[in-house]
């Protein structure tokens, strides 16, 4: 019995630590989500849910050739970014792992665009992208023809996603450096003494010993490049002729320009489930393979 | 020998040139709109070959800048802004962080799973709700609106909750044997202990909400409540960007506050377990 009202009071003075959260939870998040569901199937007049009208929003959305383009163009944005960042990120890991005089400053560096504002990066790149900028101007000068990297429809999602590499590759770096130091120097040694040259070293033990951060790195990479926004806001705002146009900026464009806050809903949503299943997908297909072990 | 040491020093230089390489990549884009921003209206801005260095460097874009930022008061509200949200974020997550830690009860593993189920929603995905949520509360173009919402962190509650969990339990006996309760042990022996993680919270919390523009960009409508980003934001996709020496200028500007902060906390953003952990 006194056991039971001990259990009891300490129940009870956790919840009075958790109370505070409980509550913003309950009304940033929790309510929040249940009205993403729930105003996906009604309609709207102005800012208030006025009439169910059932699955009309999805059966729209699957319609809309302006979603469709915008779902194509997240999907082909996350493939041009999502290998080029890991990629990228798994070198310039390996770069900041020597014991070079210096190396610290370089570290730094290359983390400054993390931590710099996605609306200075945009403005910043918006001017490196100039038709006359200095990226033609280095094209240019290497004898070859400018690109309109914003302004020509092909271009701009490439452009775009660069700039997305470029922000987040030191972000990732950092995730692929942890991996790095937690390799036994051993191993290295080792394959030093057996002979291994450093391009070796590379495929037949980092690799191998950091798989567990790639799957980890890959999957927040991809999660990362489904939500895209920011670089699209700040830099070409959907254009030009939607060829940047993705979900999440549909999203924010159909409720907070379009006040059409139900189909808003409707398209998070399939946001939502998109990128659900994308990581539920991606899992089975890695621990298909057998890597389970390694998780 | 001496061939070797020769060999060995050729390696050593060897070395930096992909490091420098990608420091370039990494730098020449912010250096081209720091140069842009000293160019004076004669100087041309697009030239072959690349002119760094400014003809006749002039402080005239910087003056223009300060006024369409409105860059004091704009940077005072992105300081406070930022400043309210980790006050109130350390809060919520070394309150909630503790009992999920430290305490045995029912249901904890239901709360602590449903405060983590914030990770599986991204931010676009209940950015609508969350807007009609703060009409709702009728907080919508102020700083309860801008402040409350942002102020649960998932991943900030896991953190508090894996340092309480570090601190050995003689510390808690010894002060229950002194007949202290839960919330004395809390606040007077743990959240002394757990500093690191609370510093390393409050950096990433402030950085990240001082970057952020898109919740700022849905809920303010007033001028005078705009942070630094929202005016930079209007400054470039407004009228104004024809000037690019104006907004390579203002760009400039913006940049240095956070820049300094960087420097100065360096070591919590590229050191051990809170590595990476900040997501820009």
């Amino acid at each position: 019995m006194s056991e039971r009202r001990k259990r009891l009071s300490e129940t009870l003075k956790a919840y009075a630590f958790l109370a505070p959260s409980a509550l913003f939870w309950l009304v940033f998040f929790f309510i929040p989500v249940i009205w993403l569901i729930q105003y996906s199937f009604y309609d709207f007049q102005f800012t208030t849910a006025s009439k169910f009208i059932g699955t009309g929003y999805y059966a729209r959305l699957f319609r809309d050739g302006v979603f469709q383009r915008a779902l194509l163009n997240t999907f082909k944005y996350a493939i041009i970014q999502v290998p080029s960042v890991v990629l990228i990120s798994f070198i310039l890991a390996n770069l900041i792992n020597q014991t070079v005089r210096g190396i610290t400053l370089f570290r730094l560096i290359y983390y400054i665009p993390v931590v710099t504002s996605m609306v200075i990066v945009g403005t910043t790149w918006r001017w490196m992208y100039q038709t006359d900028g200095l990226l033609n101007a280095m094209l240019k000068s290497m004898g070859l023809s400018g690109v309109a990297w914003l302004t020509n429809p092909r271009a701009a999602l490439p452009s775009v996603a660069g700039v997305g590499v470029w922000k987040s590759a030191g972000y990732f770096m950092m995730l692929y450096f942890a991996g790095l130091q937690s390799i036994p120097n051993e191993l290295f040694e080792a394959a030093v003494i057996d002979g291994a040259n450093w391009f070796q070293r590379i495929i037949h033990i980092t690799i191998p010993q950091v798989k567990r951060f790639t799957v980890m790195i890959v999957l927040l990479a991809f999660i990362e490049a489904l939500q895209v926004f920011s670089t699209v806001m700040v830099m070409t705002e959907g254009g030009p002729g939607g060829a940047t146009d993705v979900v999440s900026f549909f999203v924010y464009r159909q409720a907070f320009q379009f006040l059409k806050f139900g189909y808003a809903n409707a398209a998070a949503m399939i946001l939502l489930v998109v990128t659900a299943l994308a990581s539920v997908v991606y899992f089975y297909v890695v621990l298909g393979r057998g890597q389970s072990e390694d998780l | 020998m001496k061939t070797y040491s020769y060999r060995k020093w050729l390696m050593k230089i060897m070395a930096y040139i992909p490091l420098l390489f990608f420091a370039a990549v990494f730098l020449v884009p912010f250096l081209w709109l720091i140069s842009t921003s000293f160019k004076s209206l004669e100087d041309p801005l697009f030239t072959i070959p690349i002119e760094f260095l400014p003809r006749n460097p002039t402080l005239d874009n910087f003056r223009h800048a300060l006024g369409l930022l409105r860059f004091w008061p704009s940077t005072f509200n992105s300081f406070l802004f930022s400043a309210v949200t980790v006050v109130l974020t350390v809060f919520l997550c070394s309150t909630a962080g503790y009992p999920l830690a430290r305490m045995d009860f029912t249901g904890k593993n239901v709360v602590f799973g449903l405060f983590l189920s914030n990770l599986m929603i991204p931010f676009h995905v209940i950015m609508v709700p969350l807007y009609l949520m703060v009409l709702r509360l009728g907080i919508n173009d102020s700083y309860l609106g801008l402040i409350l919402p942002m102020a649960f962190q998932s991943f900030g509650i896991y953190l508090m909750r894996q340092s309480f969990a570090s601190i050995p339990k003689e510390l808690e006996e010894a002060a229950r044997i002194d007949g202290c309760g839960d919330f004395r042990i809390w606040g007077t022996i743990f959240m002394p202990l757990v500093k690191p993680s609370l510093t390393a919270l409050s950096i990433i919390v402030f950085v990240w909400q001082w970057n952020n523009f898109i919740w700022p960009l849905i809920t303010l409508r007033s001028r005078e409540l705009f942070p630094l980003q929202l005016m930079l934001i209007g400054l470039t996709s407004g009228m104004f960007s024809a000037n690019w020496r104006y907004v390579c200028a203002a760009a400039t500007l913006s940049m240095m506050p956070l820049l300094i902060f960087f420097m100065v906390f360096q070591r919590y953003f590229l050191e051990g377990g809170t590595a990476g952990a900040l997501k820009g």
